[in-house]
């Protein structure tokens, strides 16, 4: 069978996640669809680096992650994509929310899943890498060259950011 | 009572606490029953935006075909291409000229091996280049015109599609600017013929002539250079600018402007004006009263004769040395014997390198102006300890950087090589019996196709790949033993450290006192090994390939 036969199959198998990974993550349909096919061939171009010690899936969600990350820091046009980690943790101090598990209750489920994709790259991305991806806070600071509490920082926030997006969304069914 | 964090409980529900924090936190947890409730919100949060990103859609999305799978045309591959295409084209042209041009037709009309000597040989190598190579280097490059074209036309698209591309941008840039720039015009002439070529007295040749003949007879004026190559060469008439002659026999008269350049059995040179320097190199040399050399004159030769007016330096190296002219500055002598005859005149000094002062025979009527130095010769000295020597180190830096550049182009040209090792003892003595037998095998193999006409060209396309790897042995070896010294599994990443490295090792072990020849001996069969093991391994990987597929 030759590499690329056998790539194909490996294609097919993993396009799938991939692609959640990439839409996730860049919060675009067609963005995500070129980013897979871009993650697949530079997968196919770099092969022989990848060991098979490894999980597959591993190998190319870091590539699907590191390509991702470059498309949404050429997008922010220069400006720090994941913010300063001073100002995001003065942010923290603003008074708490009522609980996402209540405001759940209050809400359907799917107003979640729209309520994280209007949440901003910096926020977005480290929560899609921590709980779609199961990446570890090691491994997103690797990722996204910032440091472990700056991730820590971040997910608290895009959590901060949900619930108020909830809670606003709540007030308006309300008052509609 | 100071309750708990956003940031503690998001780390504590997300399990990245450390040791000392999850203490702190559990501790308070246990007494504290508001912040228990928070956790378990936290938690559930958590619980709640697993499953919102994963009941994404995308699982139902559909699959897109497959993408060709094909690896980008680096420039590895294009210098491979190159190099491949020029060796085909090179070889297809040589068998073509060599099979049915030349060995057949004169083996059927003959039935015999003529056997040429060097003058022939150097004929007829340079009419076959008069003939061919011009042809064949313009095939050549015209390929790799048709290459670069292709390769700009790639990435101009590219360039298209990421307009920050500097690097596409700029070899764009450099590809139009190279195919665009008007070529200078070709300022060459060329003559060939198997029997004789004359430039006729009243001709002029306003262009850099190159002649290749059995005989060739120069009476005309050239105004540019003239090379002459033949059995035969005679040049009365006038170049404008250096003379290059190979020939059994170079006679020479008349003017040269520039310099001459010149070797064979025999070398005349009367009545002529050299403006620049005289090389010559020949059985014997000759160098008449009428004749004179503006600058030096540099001769090595079994016997020289200078009658003549050398206004620079003289310097001789041979067998015997005659001098009856006149030197303009010093004369020196690494020859057996030198003669200063009649009114010979060194207007300097005059240097003799040799053990014995009776070899210089001077007649009371020559003259040295300046002072008469006996040196003694190098060849009579005792043999000194190489390792004393600079020369030593400097051509074992020079093996080095060489051996580096090779090693570095091979091994990015062939990166599947830098994956080769030994895995141990064993693995080492397989391989060093491998590589035994091809270093003994191959030659007998060439030498046995050279016994067939039609087998000649492999011969030596054979022999020349012999000595390309017992060259390479050393170098691939030395990847292996960089790899082993810097601990790397793999030497994608540290390249040039790693030949580097096993370079300098396999060099200082070739030149350890006494055991240095067999120790290169063994490390060279055991990389000519390893060379072939990848020759091996490649070739039945092609075969499985293309058998599975």
């Amino acid at each position: 069978m030759t590499v690329s036969l056998a790539f194909e199959i490996l294609y097919k198998e993993y396009y799938v996640r991939v692609f959640g990974l990439a839409r996730r993550l860049l919060n675009s349909t067609p963005q995500a669809e070129d980013a897979t096919q871009e993650v697949f061939m530079r997968a196919y171009r770099n092969f022989k680096r990848y060991d098979s010690q490894q999980p597959f899936w591993q190998w190319i969600a870091t590539i699907t992650n590191n390509h991702c990350v470059d498309l949404l820091r050429k997008r922010s046009r220069g400006q720090k994509l994941f913010g300063d980690e001073e100002i995001e943790l003065e942010l923290l101090e603003s008074p708490g929310i009522h609980s996402l598990t209540a405001l759940i209750d209050a809400e359907s489920a799917n107003a979640l899943t729209e309520a994280i994709t209007k949440l901003p790259d910096k926020y977005r991305v480290p929560l899609v890498l921590a709980y779609f991806n199961e990446a570890t806070y090691e491994q997103i600071s690797t990722d996204l060259s910032i440091s472990r509490t700056h991730v820590g920082v971040l997910l608290v926030r895009a959590k901060q950011q949900l619930r108020a997006y909830l809670e606003d969304s709540g007030l308006k069914r309300a008052q509609s | 009572m100071t309750h708990l964090t956003d940031l503690q409980f998001s780390l504590y529900a997300d399990k990245a606490l450390g040791d000392r924090e999850l203490n702190f936190v559990s501790q308070h947890l246990e007494s504290c029953v508001q912040c228990q409730a928070s956790r378990d919100d936290w938690i559930a949060e958590k619980q709640h935006i697993v499953i919102a990103l994963n009941t994404d859609d995308a699982a139902t999305a559909s699959i897109p075909p497959a993408p060709k799978f094909t690896k980008r045309l680096s420039m590895r591959d294009f210098a491979i291409a190159n190099v491949l295409t020029g060796l085909v084209i090179w070889l297809a042209q040589f068998l073509w000229k060599t099979l049915f041009g030349e060995l057949i037709v004169n083996t059927f009309s003959r039935f015999a091996f003529p056997i040429p000597d060097v003058y022939g040989l150097l004929v007829s190598a340079a009419l076959y280049l008069s003939q061919e190579g011009a042809t064949m280097i313009e095939n050549y490059l015209g390929f790799v015109v048709l290459c670069l074209v292709a390769m700009s036309l790639i990435w101009l698209v590219h360039l298209f599609r990421k307009p920050r591309s500097t690097l596409a941008f700029c070899f764009v840039v450099a590809v139009s600017g190279g195919l665009f720039t008007p070529s200078p015009a070709l300022a060459l002439e060329h003559r060939h013929d198997e029997n004789s070529v004359t430039v006729a007295a009243s001709e002029t040749i306003d262009d850099t002539l190159v002649i290749a003949a059995d005989t060739v007879i120069v009476e005309g004026t050239v105004t540019g250079d003239l090379i002459a190559v033949g059995e035969r060469v005679i040049v009365n008439g006038s170049i404008g600018g250096n003379l290059i002659a190979f020939a059994e026999t170079v006679t020479l008269h008349g003017e040269v402007n520039g310099s001459v350049i010149t070797a064979g059995s025999s070398v005349e040179l009367s009545d002529i004006v050299i403006k620049g320097d005289l090389w010559a190199a020949a059985g014997d040399i000759s160098f008449d009263r009428e004749s004179s050399v503006r600058r030096n004159m540099t001769a090595a030769t079994e016997m020289v004769s200078v009658a003549g007016e050398v206004r620079g330096d003289l310097t001789v190296f041979g067998e015997t040395a005659e001098l009856s002219g006149t030197v303009g500055k010093d004369f020196e002598a690494f020859s057996g014997r030198v003669n200063l005859l009649g009114n010979a005149t060194v207007a300097g000094n005059l240097r003799f390198r040799t053990n014995d002062e009776d070899k210089l025979q001077k007649s009371s009527t020559a003259t040295v102006g300046g002072e008469i130095e006996f040196l003694p010769s190098s060849s009579k000295s005792e043999p000194e300890n190489r390792y004393f020597t600079g020369d030593f180190y400097l051509g074992q830096i020079a093996r080095l950087v060489s051996a580096f550049i090779f090693g570095v182009a091979l091994l990015w040209l062939f990166p599947a090589l830098r994956d080769e090792s030994l895995e141990d003892g064993i693995d080492g003595l397989k391989t060093a019996g491998i590589g035994l037998v091809t270093l003994v095998s191959l030659p007998v193999i060439v030498l046995i196709f050279a016994i067939t006409l039609i087998g000649l060209p492999l011969s030596i396309f054979g022999f020349f790949s012999w000595l390309l790897l017992v060259y390479t042995a050393k170098i691939v070896l030395a990847s292996v033993i960089g790899q082993q010294l810097l601990g790397a599994t793999s030497s994608h990443d540290s390249l040039l450290l790693t030949i580097l490295s096993g370079l300098v090792v396999v060099i200082v072990a070739v030149n350890l006192p006494f055991i240095g020849g067999i120790i290169n001996f063994i490390l060279t069969i055991i990389g000519i090994g390893l060379i072939v093991r990848f020759l091996l391994d490649y070739t039945a990987g092609l075969n499985g390939q293309r058998g599975s597929s």
